[in-house]
């Protein structure tokens, strides 16, 4: 029975409908990203041969009458399959639905089933001569389209009678060429959509994997500068130095960081100090510091005048420079001895000097302009002598123009009130304090630039001496120990120094507590006595007369069984100290421990 | 001293200066909680500043003590100013040494 045009124009546009989902469904599946990909398995490709077989045997059940003749895309499934998973997935694809069509009979039989298998084989082949990719959409619907000329053109060829078959033919041409083509077309363009987003997603995979990679170099170079650009300070004796640096949040400049400051030991008796702040922000203005840190160090070391060091360490500066890049600096030289500072400063935020004697501040101005600028620059030197407890701050623009949400800037003002009221810190305490008081100015408000700051605080000059007489009980010593500790620290000593002594002084006085008074009253006296080059204490007591030093080592090494521990404490004391010397002496042992400072060279 | 059990481990946070007046405590303590029974002891040491050989001797002897038993001390967080006085005595090869409490832990509840 014939139906009207527009009947059938539904029916074949909810045929395209399924078509489309069909397409959707199939080729976003994971069987067939392996297809894409070139290499898929055999079990996908066997999946994928039926799958495409069923929408061969769909094209035949969905097939609609129009003009008296049956219009179907049983020959697309085929024809997918062959043109995106080669000739063997046609093939077997176009067998099943060739199959199915013949075991519904019929005069056309014949041939349309041998079209079925052909288009299958002949997209397969496609496929192959496209050097395994997919041909593109123009080519795929042209394929199509000539497939079912093809197939018309076999049924005039087998079919019989002829006359029938020409008559189908012809009312069928048009119809199949059209309804084919628009479902290549569909498959096509989803396809040809799919593999446009892998080739997306792989671009975008490999630049990730090279951002990866440049992460890790960077995190490489990161570790290099920091091993010969220390963070830590060196101690300067009769000096409390510390200083700190936090860097503002910076995209990619997260671990590469130069600290912007150095304590520099020049010599037995000066030591330099430096800080510095560079033009510009990321890992460019972190290499410009790096370097203006090492030319500055080495000009530092080389002369004895810090006038000569600037003024050379900007010769090379900007003669290397060629990126506009500048640094300021400030670069003073402590002479321990004569307790004075001379100073130059490069275009510097001038550092706070607040003086003890009358708690007044003042400012170390600058002598010259910025580092990196202009060649053969002039500089001046200023000096000026320090006194115990003065004070010394030093800081980048960071800290005074730190910004909180009303646009205010915490300015020199507030940092001068800090230090005023701190002004008896340590110098560790200070900068955390003044840290503290910048960030609760600041409140939620972004740091927008690196905060760097370095307290320079004088200690008492005279190399003093620590006296303490303590009676000869094992409770004595965490009083005595705390004593010793806080004598040694804050003066120039490495912590390690400061425990070695205790160590010592501990093992030595446990041993007059023990061996010496054995449980009987008694006292011991310590005096440790600091200066610039060691640190000597003396141990006196009144027992028996006892060379600690006689002593045999004990034997190291054995299991846990068989050790014993005899000498250990001399031995431990021997190890820490750098001359350990026993007389008896007006009645008295005296026993003498003497360590050397870790020192300038 | 501080002590804490997890499971039948006892982790025992060794004082800030391990010398004659801090063994005393942590000696006592140690005698105390072995005669009730314990026999697998974690020493902490991350408080350590520093140890003495009064601290090494005690340790030692409660290590000897906890063997006889078939107990085992162990040893973990150790400052570096201490494993060093550690490696200077030669206590590195007699004990077994952990970064942190929670590796020792781990390792001893796997035996």
């Amino acid at each position: 029975m014939t139906t009207t045009i527009l009947e059938s124009s539904l029916v074949l546009l909810q045929m395209v409908c399924v078509i489309i989902v069909i397409a959707y469904l199939v080729t976003r599946s994971r069987l067939f990203s392996e297809v894409l990909g070139g290499h898929p398995k055999a079990k996908t490709q066997a999946i994928l041969a039926v799958i495409f077989g069923g929408v061969s045997i769909y094209g035949t059940i969905s097939g609609v009458e129009v003009l008296g003749a049956i219009i179907n895309v049983r020959d697309l499934g085929p024809m997918v399959a062959g043109l995106t998973c080669g000739p063997v997935v046609g093939l077997i694809a176009g067998l099943i639905g060739a199959i199915h069509r013949m075991s519904l009979g019929g005069f056309t039989a014949p041939s349309c089933s041998i079209a079925t298998v052909l288009a299958g084989l002949l997209g397969g082949l496609i496929y192959l001569g496209g050097k395994r990719r997919f041909v593109g959409i123009k080519i795929a619907v042209l394929f199509a389209a000539s497939m079912e000329v093809l197939h018309m053109l076999l049924a005039l060829l087998i079919d019989r009678p002829f006359s029938a078959a020409l008559e189908v033919a012809s009312n069928a041409l048009v119809p199949m060429v059209l309804a084919n083509s628009a479902g290549m077309f569909i498959f096509a363009f989803v396809i040809t959509n799919l593999e446009k987003e892998r080739r997306t997603q792989q671009e975008r995979d490999g630049l990730l994997r090279e951002m990866e990679r440049k992460d890790t170099e960077l995190k490489i170079a990161a570790e290099i500068q920091r091993s010969f650009l220390p963070e830590t300070i060196e101690q300067v004796p009769g000096f409390d130095i510390a200083a700190k640096s936090i860097m503002a949040k910076e995209v990619g400049g997260d671990f590469f960081d130069v600290v912007p400051f150095e304590v520099i030991p020049i010599n037995k008796g000066s030591t330099g100090v430096v800080i510095a702040d560079v033009s510009g922000k990321g890992v460019p203005a972190a290499l410009f510091m790096a370097l203006s840190r090492i030319v500055i160090r080495v000009n530092a070391l080389w002369h004895e005048k810090p006038v000569d060091a600037i003024r050379d360490a900007n010769n090379t500066i900007t003669h290397d420079s060629q990126s506009g890049m500048f640094v300021t600096a400030f670069y003073g030289r402590i002479d321990w001895q004569t307790r004075t500072l001379t100073y130059v400063n490069a275009g510097h935020n001038p550092p706070l000097l607040l003086r003890a004697r009358n708690r007044e501040f003042s400012q170390l101005s600058p002598t010259g302009i910025a580092i990196g600028a202009m060649e053969n620059s002039e500089y001046t030197a200023s000096e000026l002598s320090l006194e115990s407890d003065d004070v010394i701050v030093l800081y980048t623009d960071g800290v005074t123009e730190a910004a909180n949400q009303h646009d205010e800037m915490f300015s020199e003002e507030r940092l001068r009130n800090v230090v005023k009221a701190c002004a008896n810190s340590s110098a560790q305490d200070l900068i955390e304090r003044i840290l503290e008081e910048v960030k609760s100015f600041c409140g939620d408000w972004p740091q927008s630039d690196d905060i760097t700051l370095m307290v320079i605080k004088v200690c008492n000059a005279d190399p003093e001496t620590l006296e303490l007489n303590v009676k000869a009980v094992i409770e004595n010593l965490p009083h005595l120990m705390d004593n010793v500790q806080s004598f040694m620290r804050g003066r120039g000593f490495t912590d390690e120094t400061v425990l070695d002594v205790q160590l010592a002084v501990d093992e030595a006085v446990t041993n007059i507590i023990r061996h010496g008074y054995r449980g009987k009253d008694g006292v011991i006296e310590v005096r440790c006595r600091v200066s610039a080059e060691d640190v000597v204490i003396t141990i006196e007591d009144s027992a028996e007369p006892f060379d600690p030093l006689s002593m045999k080592e004990p034997e190291l090494g054995d299991d846990v069984e068989s050790r014993q521990i005899g000498g250990l404490g001399i031995f431990l004391m021997r190890k820490k100290m750098d001359q350990v010397t026993y007389e008896f002496k007006n009645g008295k042992n005296v026993l003498t421990l003497r360590k050397k400072t870790m020192r300038a060279r | 001293m501080e002590i804490k059990s997890v499971g039948d481990l006892e982790i025992a946070v060794i004082p800030k200066r391990f010398d004659a007046y801090g063994a005393q405590d942590v000696e006592a303590t140690f005698k105390d909680i072995i005669g009730k029974g314990a026999r697998r002891v974690i020493c902490d040491f991350s408080q350590t500043e520093y140890v003495a050989s009064a601290g090494l001797r005690v340790l030692l002897g409660t290590a000897k003590n906890l063997q006889k038993q078939e107990g085992i001390l162990v040893i973990c967080s150790l400052r570096s100013y201490v494993k060093e006085v550690f490696d200077t005595a030669g206590f590195t090869q007699i004990f077994k040494i952990y970064a942190s409490t929670e590796e020792a832990i781990e390792s001893l509840q796997k035996k």
